[in-house]
């Protein structure tokens, strides 16, 4: 057996370029190019949306919109950045085709879904692989109370609540925090993998119950001509009208996860995720908290699964497997835990750039791999999955408190190990 | 009664399966004190090795008529060497860089590997279902009104040869006492003179043999090999392992067995569509009720 080859840290390895950064950093200079720098790129974002269909080919347009956004979140952690941000995202679509509109609709969707599941894995440290419950619960509360004359269920015929869109956004949050609750209380006591398991296995039971039940879901024949939501005598049916739908919903989101995250919930949270047992030792209800991470968490869930079905128009247990879960726990670890920016970056990245890259083939001379975005998408999840566990365990753009614990236990348990 | 007796053929049938699944998450357990996620995928993976052996035979040869016994043997082999040799490769780049770091990375790291196997598999497959040659002997014993056919006397003998086997390698051999040494405590183990390296690359090589085999078998019984093959049997046998007691070699063997026969009993008693959740709800209920299993030691911190 051979012995394994001894390297030297990263950090060492890599400390002059990070060395000449910092000093850099340091002058004048270098504060003014960090805070006003990041903004050099608008207009370079600006430039590549509105030039996209008569310069560049529209995928070269959306990886540097990718770019762009990375470099500005990377830097941008102000309130300043935020609306920046804002704007630019509410711009985006208008300069683009109905496919990347639909692009865009799924990006800011699964931004809103990893904003949810951050609540319970990044915040609360409560690793959820059946995230996708919620989601269908809220779905099929929209495709229930909704209720259409023709595609329902038997019981959305017998009681016809006929209530619109808007209505059911804040009864989704409500219904779906208390399914949040529900499920979490008998998985309080488990921890790490256990939780993840039996999570995975509620996501796939509610599935199963959805198509196998008949009277409330109609099995796989499944919910659809759904009402689109109404807006002032008109119905918002267009991928960028249900955009700026999703878009104003992750705002809230993002904000309240944030104002939560900072409130005295918030640290309690990360005194639960950083040990448990010291947590409820210094007097913090474990129990209230874990339920609360999964309520708000949940909420956030099913407001998306709300949005989702109106879109779509319809609702299939098909829709709700576990690749759903995955998806999100992807984009939430990739981008980085417990950080709004790198969600929105995971989002881009997990979501975004395969559809983009759908039809793209990659030729390696030996062997060609067609469609690689639409066909090899989950293929490269995977890998990068355990890349970024392997060489950045925080994710590309982390909280610094999540990295700096990620680093921490890792050069702890270098030191006792050795 | 001949359909209860009949059940329960099947139950031991697919507990067998489940059991020799189980048995490997329970090995890696032991050792690393994580929950090898991708292990279902070995199972799927070692199906199709055994798969491509089979079907070279059956395409160049004639030698899966004249001499099946041999092919079959052959196309078992194949499929463990398939399984073990992902499985050195798995610890090797995604487990062994994560030892020392926070729990939850070595855990998406192997949902990672889970992912990245299924889904190349699905489109190597072009996502269609791999049926398997007929090598195996067709026909049954019937005794009354029950009938049991030749493969699952052969599975259900396989599976219990294959942890007797794993029994007397741990219990008996000095690689196994090394890999009980090592789950009972790595620091000293270690002082001990054991190559801690070593003996968790073998605790996955014999986790990922029995897989592989199990794979091969369990494909030959419902006579096709697909992609999305593990998921379910790993997850079931994740459930056995913790329904016996994580970490507890009789342990996952019961278990095994038990939910094979809950699972198959439910179907008469609850409906076939809800058979699958037969395995999630008693997880659940163990874990909340009895998180140590049948035959687990009680530790005051799990997972």
């Amino acid at each position: 057996m051979a012995r394994q080859r001894r390297r030297l840290p990263r950090s060492l390895t890599a400390e002059p370029v990070r060395e000449r950064v910092d000093r850099f950093r340091a002058t004048t200079a270098g504060v003014q190019f960090f805070r006003f720098g990041p903004y050099a790129l608008l207009p370079l974002l600006g430039a590549a949306a509105a030039m996209s269909p008569a310069l560049l080919s529209t995928r070269l347009t959306f990886l540097l919109i990718l770019v762009a956004a990375y470099m500005m979140m990377r830097v941008v952690d102000n309130i300043y950045g935020v609306v920046v941000l804002a704007i630019a995202l509410a711009l985006l679509p208008t300069a683009m085709d109905g496919f990347e509109r639909n692009i865009m609709f799924n990006v800011a969707l699964y931004t809103l879904l990893g904003i949810g599941l951050n609540v319970v894995v990044g915040y609360a440290g409560l690793l959820d692989l059946g995230y996708v419950a919620f989601f269908a619960a809220g779905a099929y509360l929209y495709a229930l109370v909704v209720a259409p004359d023709a595609g329902s269920s038997e019981w959305a015929q017998n009681w016809e609540l006929g209530i619109t869109f808007w209505p059911v956004l804040p009864l989704a949050l409500v219904v779906a925090a208390l399914i949040g609750v529900a499920l979490g209380v008998p998985v309080l006591r488990l921890r790490g993998d256990y939780l993840a398991i039996v999570t995975l296995g509620f996501g796939e039971i509610i599935r199963i119950m959805a198509n196998n039940e008949d009277y409330y879901t109609s099995g796989p024949r499944g919910l659809f001509l759904l009402p689109k939501p109404p807006f002032f005598g008109r119905e918002l049916d267009t991928a960028q009208e249900l955009y700026f739908v999703v878009l104003v919903v992750a705002f809230v989101a993002v904000f309240a996860a944030e104002r939560i995250r900072d409130s005295r919930v918030g640290r309690a949270w990360e005194a639960i995720r950083e040990d448990e047992d010291v947590a409820s030792s210094m007097g913090i209800d474990t129990t209230i908290y874990k339920l609360l991470a999964f309520a708000i968490g949940a909420a956030i869930g099913g407001v998306g699964g709300v949005i989702v079905a109106a879109k779509q128009g319809s609702v299939f247990p098909t829709d709700f497997n576990l690749d759903v879960s995955i998806n999100v726990l992807a984009l939430v670890i990739i981008g980085g835990m417990g950080n709004v920016r790198g969600i929105l970056l995971g989002a881009l990245l997990v979501v975004g750039l395969p559809d983009v890259l759908r039809d793209f083939n990659l030729d390696l001379g030996f062997v060609t791999f067609q469609n690689v975005g639409a066909d090899y998408r989950l293929v490269i999840f995977g890998a990068a999955l355990v890349a970024v566990m392997v060489l950045r365990p925080e994710g590309l753009l982390p909280s610094r408190r999540r990295a700096a614990e990620f680093r921490e236990a890792e050069l702890l348990e270098q030191e006792y190990a050795t | 009664m001949e359909q209860w007796i009949q059940l329960t053929i099947d139950g031991i049938t697919l507990g067998g399966v489940y059991a020799v699944i189980a048995l490997g998450y329970t090995l890696v357990y032991g050792v690393l004190r994580m929950i090898n996620f991708a292990h279902g995928e070995l199972f799927m993976m070692g199906a199709f090795g055994g798969f491509y052996t089979l079907d070279a035979f059956e395409n160049h040869t004639n030698m899966n008529d004249s001499l099946p016994s041999l092919t079959i043997a052959v196309a078992i082999f194949a499929g463990m060497a398939t399984s073990v040799v992902l499985a050195v490769i798995m610890e090797r780049l995604a487990y062994r860089p994560l030892r020392h770091a926070p729990r939850l990375a070595p855990l998406i790291s192997a949902i990672g590997v889970s992912i990245l196997l299924r889904n190349f598999m699905l489109r190597w497959t072009n996502a269609r279902r791999q049926v398997f040659p007929q090598v195996f002997p067709r026909g049954s014993i019937e005794i009354g009104d029950i009938n049991v056919t030749y493969i699952r006397i052969f599975l259900v003998a396989l599976s219990v040869l294959f942890m007797l086997l794993l029994y007397i390698f741990i219990q008996r051999t000095k690689t196994g006492t090394a890999m009980r040494a090592v789950a009972e405590d790595r620091d000293t183990a270690a002082l001990m003179g054991i190559d801690v390296d070593r003996t968790i690359v073998l605790t996955f090589v014999s986790g990922a043999a029995l897989a592989g085999a199990a794979g091969v078998c369990y494909a030959m019984y419902t006579t096709n090999a697909a992609a999305g093959m593990g998921f379910l049997p790993g997850i079931k046998a994740f459930t056995a392992a913790v329904l016996g007691g994580i970490g507890s070699v009789p342990g996952a063997m019961f278990g095994g067995y038990f939910l094979g026969l809950s699972e198959s009993y439910s179907t008469k008693l609850i409906g076939a569509q809800y058979k699958d959740v037969v395995a999630f709800v008693l997880l659940v209920l163990v874990l909340i009720f009895r998180p140590w299993g049948f035959f687990g030691k009680r530790e005051d911190r799990r997972a």
